[in-house]
């Protein structure tokens, strides 16, 4: 028996409480809870800010008459779009949208739910 | 099959902030991350349990940065090792006076005492862990207690694996020699 073996054998035996022994959580976790960030408030004020930003957005579009560019805009892509449309791209598209609203929706869902 | 679970908890966490799915996590994990940090700080109870605190507030504002490559566990593990580096790089001269630590709050953890019928001494597992310099202490805990493997340590401290065997060859010697000195035998 070499020495490095019996070396393990000892510190093995001495570790051996030590590495069964387990830690009762005695509150610890209701500490650490207590004292976690409030993810739901920042996300509160997010939406504040998303919603002043909107208004800004909206009193902007108003005063500056928006929709009368905007009608321009859309009416030419729509004719632009109608003499060459690939049916494939728009379904794809359309599938993807879709998708990303399913998951966007779901997520809110459950940010309610918490 | 366990660490699936856990990866869906950080999941529920990450994504939808779920406090329940982490409060799970901290459950889980809380014992061994605070017998680790117990070790660390050679069985001061109360440093080890702000530290592990510490320790489940960053993981929980840092989820999103895990990416399961590790398991939760050693992930856990390197940010408690992180905390505990900052902290005596701020703090910890006051209680890390060259590798002997002040031993007075040992707990019942800490103080693995091995007795025998006869004249057995007491050996204290902080008092033992005190004669190792702290890379050292963290390597042989790693190894010795938490049973993680010479490459898992080296991702847990952000060292060479060839650096983790020389703490670990080193820490190994000091012990046997301060057990061997002590009349710490093995025998129970």
């Amino acid at each position: 028996m070499d020495m490095t073996e019996i070396d393990d054998k000892l510190l093995q035996q001495f570790f051996e409480p030590a590495r069964q022994k387990q830690i009762e959580d005695n509150g610890f976790t209701e500490r650490v809870m207590r004292r976690l960030p409030d993810k739901a408030k920042a996300l509160k004020l997010s939406n504040y800010w998303t919603a002043f930003c909107l208004t800004i957005g909206l009193i902007l579009f108003v005063v500056y008459r928006g929709w009368e560019p905007l009608i321009v805009s859309l009416v030419s892509l729509a004719r632009m779009v109608s003499q060459n449309i690939n049916p494939i791209s728009f379904f794809m598209v359309l599938g993807m949208l879709g998708c990303w609203l399913i998951v966007d929706l779901t997520q809110r869902m459950w940010r309610l739910q918490v | 099959m366990d660490s699936l679970s856990d990866i869906s908890l950080v999941a529920q966490v990450a994504v939808f902030h779920n406090r329940r799915a982490f409060d799970q996590l901290v459950r889980k994990y809380q014992s061994p991350v605070r017998r680790f940090l117990l070790n660390l700080t050679l069985g001061d109870e109360s440093l080890c349990d702000d530290l592990a605190q510490d320790t489940f507030l960053k993981a929980y504002t840092h989820i999103t940065q895990f990416r399961g490559v590790a398991s939760f566990q050693t992930w856990l593990f390197r940010i408690a090792y992180n905390v505990f580096y900052d902290y005596k790089r701020k703090d910890g001269e006051r209680y890390l006076v060259n590798g002997e630590g002040s031993l007075d709050s040992k707990t019942e953890l800490a103080s693995g005492h091995v007795s025998s019928s006869t004249s057995q001494l007491k050996m204290d597992i902080s008092t033992a862990l005190a004669q190792l310099k702290e890379d050292e202490r963290a390597c042989v805990t790693l190894q010795l207690i938490e049973g993680y493997s010479i490459d898992e340590i080296a991702k847990i401290l952000k060292m060479p694996a060839n650096t983790v065997k020389s703490h670990l060859r080193r820490g190994k010697e000091k012990l046997t020699t301060y057990l061997k000195e002590n009349g710490y035998d093995g025998n129970r």
